[in-house]
């Protein structure tokens, strides 16, 4: 699934803005049930927090919509809305609506017991405890780190892509990439999770 | 922008990488541990708020937010709209009857419907009270493993326990999970709770506060007593924090709030203010049963029980009865940290087809001397 390249947040379909139509509701609903959760779930991978996910991306479709002449006539409908997306999640982040990420943290801990009583298996606890530590992790990465990373590795962005939605240039991309992943890679010692081919890397 | 983006200084590292050299492993855990990440949430649905939002005019961004989250709407609407069609369906109004499994007395002045089944975790199509002649979504849907708090009396004192429980969507987790504890009885018959059925439950986050606005139906009567009334304080704090938690809130205090004012709750307890969760030792049941679930049917065979709870030196006591009060097995757990830290216990029998009672307690050294006895939970299941 992962090396397929048609990626959770897909690719700014730049030859498809003729199909998106003129009025800005009916535009905007296209794209909300195109797109909604995929970034909704983007935004949560960046703030970990649901409810701030959920108005950065609301945010973002309401910006395109008061811009949607001007968007329209660029033909970078999605692409405009991504990188809104990525901007309102640093203005929340910057603006601390994402509070007391530990407290929630443990507040979640305290109430995990019983959840899945029922039907984990050990395996399946080892792998979710694994998970959550790659999941810390990231969290503790710079947050350009983990920005790349996120629209890399969960929205298949494009170097080209991700420089774009971050205004960064594309030699940085690499570089956060690359030390973000050595983090991971240095914090998580353990054996892979998964047992799947290694995707093909850089693929357009 | 980070002061280290553009320009940025050469690194030796940098110019021969390329993304994932020597990190193929990494790459691929990654990219599975985020897909399983992003999956583990569920997007509210807030189009109509998305439309009324852009047309309220540009400079009112911030201030004309709904707060009162998630709106969800209908995927249906969604698809229906996208395909050029408006499809509105009217808000169930205040006189819409009360749904079954409520308390039938009740007004409610809150969007009721009636329960629906469904199969799996979500729901469908809850309303939005949002502008008219937006997509509307019709009635009908429920939230399953809500956490709700009840109130048991075990060892000597009323203390919480937690059931899952598929509720009423009334409009996301934390409403619904407030909502079912005041209207809706725990499935198990040992627990009560001195709520009563709230025809109006506002929810508001500010920061990691949320406030609760109840109407003053759900705190009718009189005969709870102060401690009954401080432990029903922290019954509504678990649980709407629980809620939080299942929706990735941050909620980590609670005002309440009665009819939008302090308050003194049944007369004795003063609410108003941001309150935390009080320590769990305190205020919750030293011992719970996870599993069985009160009136589970099991196959028969080797069966896992599971308890959590802490109790000294980290042992726990079990036994297993049938319906006719007969001894059916005993024997002990270890679980927790034997000092105060609550942890999980399993033991497995094996059981004939029938009906049963297991019991699950804290050791008590002092053999009742202490004057508090063990604390307890039972679970009546049957094996068929």
């Amino acid at each position: 699934m992962a090396a397929t390249g048609q990626g959770p947040v897909g690719r700014d379909p730049s030859g498809a803005p003729a199909a998106l139509a003129d009025d800005a509701d009916l535009a905007i609903t296209q794209l909300y049930s195109a797109h909604w959760h995929r970034l909704v779930r983007l935004a949560w991978l960046l703030l970990h927090d649901q409810h701030a996910a959920e108005d950065a991306v609301q945010d973002a479709f309401v910006a395109t919509h008061r811009h949607w002449s001007s968007i329209r006539e660029s033909g970078r409908a999605v692409g405009y809305l991504q990188t809104a997306v990525v901007n309102a999640c640093r203005s929340a982040q910057r603006h601390n609506v994402v509070v007391d990420r530990q407290n929630a943290r443990d507040l979640g801990a305290a109430d995990a017991p019983g959840r899945h009583s029922v039907d984990s298996a050990e395996a399946h606890a080892m792998r979710r405890s694994q998970r959550e530590a790659m999941v810390a992790a990231l969290r503790d990465l710079p947050a350009r780190q983990r920005e790349v990373l996120v629209l890399r590795y969960y929205g298949d962005f494009s170097e080209a892509q991700i420089a774009d939605a971050l205004d960064i240039a594309p030699g940085s991309v690499k570089a956060h990439a690359h030390r973000g992943l050595n983090t991971l890679r240095r914090a998580l010692p353990t054996q892979r999770l998964y047992d799947f081919p290694t995707p093909e890397v850089d693929q357009p | 922008m980070n002061a280290d983006d553009n320009p940025r200084r050469p690194r030796p590292d940098d110019e021969t990488v390329v993304i994932g050299s020597g990190l193929g492993g990494v790459e691929a855990d990654l990219r599975s541990v985020l897909r399983a990440d992003a999956d583990s949430i569920r997007p509210g649905e807030r189009l109509a708020a998305i439309l009324s939002q852009a047309h309220e005019g540009a400079g009112t961004q911030t201030a004309s937010r709904r707060r009162a989250w998630p709106i969800l709407a209908a995927a249906a609407a969604v698809a229906l709209l996208a395909a050029g069609s408006l499809w509105v369906a009217a808000r169930p109004g205040t006189d819409a009857p009360a749904p079954a499994g409520t308390t039938s007395t009740t007004t409610s002045t809150a969007p009721s419907r009636p329960p629906v089944s469904l199969p799996s975790t979500t729901k469908a199509p809850a309303t939005s009270d949002t502008a008219p002649g937006l997509p509307q979504a019709p009635p009908a849907a429920t939230i399953t493993g809500v956490p709700v708090y009840w109130i048991g009396e075990t060892g000597g004192s009323p203390r919480l326990f937690r059931e899952f429980l598929t509720v009423p969507d009334e409009g996301g987790p934390i409403a619904s999970a407030l909502y079912a504890m005041t209207r809706m009885q725990p499935l198990d018959p040992d627990y009560a709770t001195p709520w009563t059925p709230a025809s109006r439950i506002t929810t508001t986050r500010s920061g990691s506060n949320l406030t609760v606005d109840l109407s003053a139906d759900a705190v009718y009567g009189t005969g709870v007593g102060s401690e009954m009334a401080a432990r029903a304080v922290q019954q509504l704090v678990y649980t709407a924090t629980a809620a939080a938690s299942v929706a990735h809130m941050s909620v980590t205090t609670v005002t309440i709030l009665v009819d939008g004012r302090p308050a003194d709750l049944w007369g004795v307890v003063r609410v108003g203010t941001p309150t935390a969760r009080a320590p769990v030792s305190e205020v919750q049941s030293h011992v719970w049963v996870l599993s069985p679930s009160e009136g589970q049917e099991l196959a028969p065979g080797r069966l896992s029980f599971t308890g959590y709870g802490t109790s000294f030196e980290a042992n726990f006591l079990w036994r297993i009865t049938s319906d006719t009060g007969a001894l059916v097995a005993k024997g002990h757990a270890m679980g927790g940290t034997g000092d105060g830290g609550f942890g999980q216990f399993t033991f497995d029998q094996t059981l004939p087809a029938g009906q049963y009672v297991v019991e699950m307690s804290t050791d008590d050294p002092s053999d009742g001397a202490s004057g508090r006895g063990p604390q307890v939970d039972t679970k009546a299941f049957s094996v068929r």
